[in-house]
């Protein structure tokens, strides 16, 4: 580790508020304000070789992609600096509940997360709009505040792509979260998620029915049987 | 009461086999018999059904011998229900169905990959762990959770094995081809960039496998199958991390033929150290199909008291999927 750098300050004075998969989350204060330093960490189990470029190529694509949702309006954390060397982000500190915990600690009643859902959907179809590809939807990855207007954080996996393809992908991540974690909401908040998405994305009858098309290509999946 | 047994049927893919075990999930007998592939790509339904049927009645006779055991001395038949392949899943179910039929025996229908869950829970004293499934048939991130065993990451186009595999058969190894890849993956030097596909928990692997193909014969064989498993299972190690983080586990079970790959279990290892969480992985036998996982599960559900399924209505579901079964016994 280098000696007295603006990282080292920043990690010295800051409090680490979170151990993720691929980084490191710290409050810290930038410039009198609340901020969010995320690390990328070294890990060791991966290569050298590929260890540096994923640290480097997500680093970048995650300032890119928050800073250009962040200029159409889209409710993403501002950023505030990136070091590509070091790789690191500060950006704006959200205060807001985490949408997974929320819904699993059954916080708001069902027509809340209703509301949340469609106001979802179409930050999503925004989102995909300006061509970039979330990568990781998960609820894990939304913070609500300000009542019940949705936040969409962690851009690491984030890519620039104008294919219907990717942007199905996308969603059929986010609906294997859904199974996966809030099996009761599932239903009512993906169909409510998918109604103001097809309201507002382009192209959103390409992106549905290729979405279709792959949920049915998942392995074992039973309705495949009856296609033909 | 007297120990009991349970007598599991499995004839999924490959393997036909009939292991017994007691009620405290130890292996009395464990037989299996595997058909060959030959020279056909991948594996053919119909063959496969009909070595099952060939080799079924000598395979049980020898799992009860082995066990020192009668039929009439078994308490339940379990059997595996799928997934897997139409015709040879038939053969263990009609076996099963014959037995619990003939001598009166309670049956359970069990799914396959919940057999190898449970067998890797058990046979490494896991009580609640993220199990990591790495085979030719599966490539995925499981834990439980309301209930049900859940998948939180898996792959969206081809398994693991798979990739390892055909990657051998294009240059010249037959299967399994697994084992030997490792060996030239480990005198390779130069790591080459490839595919390096992840979407959220999931993997990608039909693009790296391409990737990989074009490359033979341009450069050498030995750094091609060292970036292909550099990448292939960084890919995965990041996926387990990132379910992980999400789960809050403190142990992974590594099961399947891949588990068997020491410089993946090494990886797994090296990333579960920085979260204080355990690694294991079974021993090679137990990571290839077996009566012995389905056995398992067949007296999981006898201790549990669930209600055993009648002959009528033992079916096979070649598509089923992991969450879609009730777990009475977590």
């Amino acid at each position: 580790m280098e000696i007295g750098g603006l990282l080292e300050y920043f990690l010295e004075n800051g409090v680490m508020i979170s151990k993720g998969a691929e980084s490191n989350l710290y409050k810290i204060s930038y410039y009198g304000k609340v901020a969010v330093l995320k690390y990328r960490v070294e890990k060791k189990y991966r290569i050298k070789e590929l260890d540096v470029k994923i640290r480097r190529r997500r680093t970048f694509g995650e300032a890119s992609s928050i800073h250009e949702a962040w200029k159409k309006g889209i409710n993403v954390p501002r950023l505030l600096y990136a070091d590509l060397e070091r790789y690191y982000l500060i950006m704006e500190y959200l205060e807001g509940e985490v949408l997974r915990e929320a819904i699993l600690k059954k916080i708001y009643a069902y027509e809340e997360i209703g509301e949340i859902a469609s106001s979802l959907g179409e930050m999503i179809a925004n989102l995909h709009n300006i061509d970039i590809i979330h990568g990781d939807l998960t609820t894990a990855n939304i913070i609500i505040k300000d009542g019940l207007k949705p936040y969409l954080i962690d851009f690491g996996l984030s890519e620039r792509r104008s294919d219907p393809e990717a942007k199905a992908v996308d969603i059929e991540m986010f609906y294997r979260v859904l199974e996966s974690t809030h099996t009761e909401e599932r239903e009512m908040f993906f169909n409510a998620f998918i109604q103001t998405y097809k309201e507002n994305a382009l192209n959103s009858k390409e992106i549905i029915s290729r979405f279709n098309r792959i949920r049915r290509m998942g392995r074992y999946i039973e309705e495949r049987r009856r296609r033909s | 009461m007297g120990r009991r047994y349970v007598l599991g049927i499995e004839s999924t893919a490959h393997t036909f086999a009939v292991a017994i075990v007691d009620d405290k999930l130890n292996v009395i007998s464990d037989v299996r018999d595997v058909v060959r592939s030959g020279e056909t790509l991948g594996i053919d339904p119909k063959l496969t059904a009909e070595h099952h049927a060939n080799v079924a009645p000598q395979v049980l006779e020898k799992a009860l011998n082995e066990a020192g055991m009668d039929i009439t001395d078994i308490d339940a038949v379990a059997y595996s229900m799928g997934p897997g392949l139409g015709p040879a899943l038939r053969i263990g179910a009609t076996v099963a169905r014959a037995i619990a039929h003939k001598f009166k025996k309670p049956l359970y229908p069990v799914h396959h990959g919940i057999g190898h869950i449970e067998l890797t829970s058990t046979l490494l004293g896991f009580k609640d762990p993220l199990v990591v499934i790495v085979s030719g048939g599966h490539t995925s991130i499981l834990s439980f959770n309301l209930g049900r065993w859940r998948t939180y990451g898996e792959t969206l186009d081809i398994t693991l094995g798979n990739l390892m595999d055909m990657f051998a058969r294009k240059i010249g190894i037959p299967f399994p081809g697994g084992p030997k890849i490792e060996e030239i993956a480990r005198k390779g030097r130069k790591y080459i960039e490839m595919p390096y596909g992840i979407k959220g928990n999931n993997m990608v692997y039909s693009g790296l496998l391409t990737y990989a193909i074009q490359l033979i014969g341009r450069t050498s064989v030995e750094d091609i199958a060292y970036s292909l498993q550099e990448t292939a299972f960084t890919v995965l190690v990041e996926a387990t991390e990132r379910a992980l983080t999400q789960v809050s586990k403190k142990e992974i079970g590594l099961t399947g033929g891949v588990a068997s790959n020491d410089r993946l279990y090494n990886m797994m290892c090296s990333m579960a150290r920085e979260h204080g969480v355990k690694v294991g992985r079974l021993e090679k036998k137990y990571n290839s199909d077996n009566g012995v996982q389905i056995a398992v599960v067949g007296m999981l559900y006898m201790k549990s008291g669930y209600a055993p399924v009648p002959v009528e209505e033992a079916v096979i579901k070649q598509r089923i999927r992991v969450e879609e079964v009730e777990i009475p016994w977590r």
